[in-house]
């Protein structure tokens, strides 16, 4: 057979072959040409599948090993391990898992990492923190340590550390002269660009200056190092200075706006807090800023509700309502106005945990969260479409939040008693006859649409001159600010962008006490949640900062203090009088009655269905046939 | 065994490569017909103004001047750096000139079913314009481009991080 297919090969051509060759398998293998039988037995017995397998079912002896055709030597075998079940780290398998949610708070899930050095447990991994950084926090952690117990030890870590220091600085300047080769150098430096890794002509050659862990982030993260900024802010002094209302003359000492300037409450970032609600970040460095700048609003109302305009700042233990204020700031879940609220308050405005504001945003969710504070009892209205309705303010302005909004928060137990005065009346000052409530007055606006607009640098100028001005929420793109002040065309600012250790939160404590070998996990927290005594320090910014009216962003929101209802009838006539006569076009308008097209005002006084910000469908694709017709608008 | 499994990863993964041109030569297969009159995929929705030439705009103008007197031919777009707004199934808007600016804002509003607390600007020629004053013939009059239109960007605030 085998001959006849390899001779017709060499006859036929080869489709044909292939044909013989089939139709041979056939004859020995298919039995179509059988009359079809319907119960073939032999046919359910015959399984193809079986053709050619070897059956090792009957074999003498034990199997063997597995080996490679044609070796000798068998195929390597995992080593057989006896199973210990009940070692300490299987028997504690999972135990703490959810501790952060289960538990009540007191233990970080970073201190269960027993696999991890004491020391290293929570430390950033080599993304974040390289090994001189780590080094660092080793030498900071254990110095004392290991100068009187094992000087050579000590004597290792510091030329490791200084190796490193030079490494880097080695690496750094070539990389600065490959850079500067390539021309990716400015001329000059631009500190208002995002990307903080460009670098110009004028900059010295930076180094890694080993100043402990804080300098050291700021370096890894690539934030500009705060010094930094802090030489460029001059002040141009022809015109004199306008700061929250506050007018300083052109010859007055830099000293004393400074001491102005450093007297206003400052929010910057804080890193290791408590997470957000359980299990989320523990910083807010990156995404917190616009909530700090709402922050330092609000701590700017509450200094002119509870103590008086132009606060100035003692730099002594804080006491009294400056204490209480500085309290309600606090990055913890029981302050009223902390990160966590705010952040948290933004879910019921469609923004998740960790995701940017808008100006508008933040001021809505200070909306809501003005309602829980009977004790300043702060009436907050956002006035939006860029028209202020009087008849809205002075609704908002006179109606008291409800009862239930209060009770709820507290029975929620988020919130300190101690912040709200027993009875659930306005506490220590007596209202006013009319009922009027303080009131702080936020407009939005969106002065252009990439930069912002030159024509309104006039009306942006009489607003710091206001006596009711609390400056404004803004910023440059991308990187929020709180405009405080203006000096002719320099906007001066409090800047969130400074990330400084939280003052409350989880502290890991090196371990100190080892009974039976277990460590105690309790002793090793220190919480000081209740903390005693502030330190305010870290609250007040050292620096003056300002930038160019061109850089800022068109997107903005400014906002008025009116203590009374007289303050605010002043409010009005001076908006009339200079603020929107300033600039052509305004830039918002006053209104005595609401239009009668607008819906009825309903002002916000606590408990509501949760806003549901719904996602928006596109009207499908504009239809470009469509632009031969009109739509007429009645 | 050793042999027979190595066999067996070089067959599976040649069905898989099998499988992977078949999808590919199916996608060819739907790839979109590109005759559409724009580039869709790109993501730029492009401007009336780059949809429509000069002279044609300024004659729709003319036209509809014309059939309508007292109606003011506006164009209102959403601005291209705008992520949390929705766009609108048309942007040709004959509107009546004794309405206010502040009137036509509350419409738009309410076209895009917006939330009453949902940050909304109007903006004409990089300028904030609402105003409760200002009639819409008025604004016509002083805002209005060379082709006779008067084009109105919507927008809302960015975060800032």
């Amino acid at each position: 057979m085998l001959l006849c297919t390899t001779s017709s090969r060499s006859i036929w051509p080869s489709a044909s072959a292939l044909t013989s060759v089939v139709s041979l398998q056939r004859s020995l293998h298919d039995r179509s040409s059988v009359p079809r039988v319907v119960d073939d037995h032999e046919k359910s017995r015959w399984k193809v599948k079986d053709v050619g397998y070897n059956f090792r079912y009957h074999q003498n002896g034990i199997e063997q090993l597995p080996r490679i055709p044609g070796c000798r030597v068998p195929v390597q075998r995992p080593h057989y391990k006896e199973r210990d079940t009940w070692r300490e780290s299987q028997a504690r398998f999972g135990q703490n898992d959810y501790i952060d949610l289960l538990g009540d708070g007191s233990i970080h899930p970073a201190q269960l990492q027993y696999h991890v050095p004491v020391w290293l447990r929570g430390f950033p991994g080599q993304h974040r923190a390289n090994e001189l950084v780590k080094l660092i926090h080793y030498r900071n952690l254990y110095k004392e340590k290991l100068q009187n117990n094992s000087p050579r030890r000590w004597h290792d870590l510091q030329k490791r550390i200084k190796y490193l220091l030079m490494y880097h600085n080695y690496n750094k300047q070539d990389e600065i002269r490959n850079e500067r080769d390539l021309g990716l150098w400015d001329e000059k430096p631009d500190y208002f660009y995002k990307d903080k890794s460009r670098r110009s002509y004028e900059d010295l050659v930076v180094r890694v200056v080993d100043v402990g862990m804080d300098m050291l982030e700021s370096y890894v993260t690539f934030e500009t190092p705060f010094q930094e900024l802090q030489n460029y802010a001059l002040i141009a002094t022809e015109g004199g200075l306008d700061i929250l209302g506050k007018h300083f003359t052109a010859d007055s000492e830099i000293e004393t706006i400074r001491e102005y300037i450093t007297s206003r409450l400052w929010f910057t970032y804080r890193r290791g807090f408590h997470p957000i609600g359980g299990t989320g970040p523990a910083s807010d460095q990156g995404w917190g800023c616009m909530l700090r700048c709402a922050q330092m609003l609000l701590g700017e109302v509450l200094l002119r509700r509870h103590i008086g305009l132009h606060y100035n700042w003692k730099r002594e233990k804080p006491s009294g309502n400056y204490e209480k204020i500085l309290r309600m700031f606090l990055d913890t879940k029981n302050s009223l106005y902390s990160i966590h609220l705010i952040a948290q308050m933004g879910v019921s405005e469609g923004k998740k945990v960790g995701e940017w504001f808008g100006p508008n945003t933040a001021a809505q969710v200070l909306k809501k969260l003005c309602v829980f504070d009977t004790w300043s009892d702060v009436a907050v209205h956002v006035a939006l479409d860029n028209i202020v309705v009087r008849e809205d303010v002075e609704l908002m302005a006179t109606t008291m939040p409800s009862d239930d909004a209060v009770k709820l928060i507290r029975e929620d137990g988020k919130l300190d008693h101690s912040l709200i005065p027993s009875s659930l009346s306005s506490g220590d000052f007596e209202r006013e006859a009319d009922n009027w409530r303080s009131l702080l007055l936020i407009v939005p606006l969106r002065l252009g649409l990439t930069t912002i607009n030159r024509c309104y640098l006039p009306a942006i100028q009489e607003y710091f001159r206001l006596p009711q001005c609390t400056g404004i929420i803004g910023g440059r793109p991308n990187h929020a600010l709180y405009f405080i002040g203006i000096t002719g065309e320099k906007l001066l600012y409090l800047d969130p962008h400074f990330c400084q250790q939280s003052l409350v939160g989880p502290r890991y404590i090196k371990p100190e006490s080892f009974v039976d070998g277990f460590e105690s996990i309790n002793a090793t927290q220190e919480d000081n949640a209740d903390l005693k005594e502030i330190d305010d320090t870290t609250y007040h910014c050292p620096t003056v900062l300002g930038m160019a009216y061109d850089q800022v962003d068109p997107s903005l929101a400014l906002t008025f203090f009116c203590r009374s209802r007289d303050e605010f009838e002043d409010l009005s006539r001076r908006l009339k009088e200079t603020l929107l006569t300033a600039s052509s076009p305004p830039l918002f308008e006053q209104l005595q009655h609401r239009p009668s097209y607008w819906p009825k005002f309903e002002p916000y006084i606590g408990v509501k269905a949760k806003i549901e910000m719904k996602e928006f469908h596109d009207m499908g694709d504009p239809n470009y046939d469509s632009d031969d017709q009109f739509e007429v608008l009645e | 065994m050793w042999v027979e499994s190595l066999s067996w990863e070089a067959a599976s993964s040649a069905v898989q490569n099998q499988l992977s041109s078949a999808l590919s030569a199916v996608s060819q297969l739907h790839r979109p017909a590109s005759n559409h009159r724009m580039a869709l995929n790109t993501g730029h929705i492009p401007t009336f103004k780059e949809r429509r030439p000069f002279h044609a705009r300024e004659k729709d103008v003319q036209e509809i001047k014309r059939q309508q007197p007292n109606k003011v031919p506006v164009i209102i777009e959403r601005f291209e750096g705008e992520r949390s707004l929705p766009l609108m199934d048309r942007c040709k808007f004959l509107v009546p000139d004794h309405i206010t600016v502040a009137e036509l804002m509350h419409i738009v509003r309410r076209r895009l079913q917006l939330h009453p607390e949902q940050a909304f600007f109007l903006l004409v020629n990089e300028k904030s314009v609402v105003s409760n004053s200002m009639t819409m013939s008025e604004l016509y009059q002083k805002e209005q481009d060379s082709d006779g239109f008067l084009y109105v960007v919507y927008t809302s605030q960015p975060a800032f991080g």
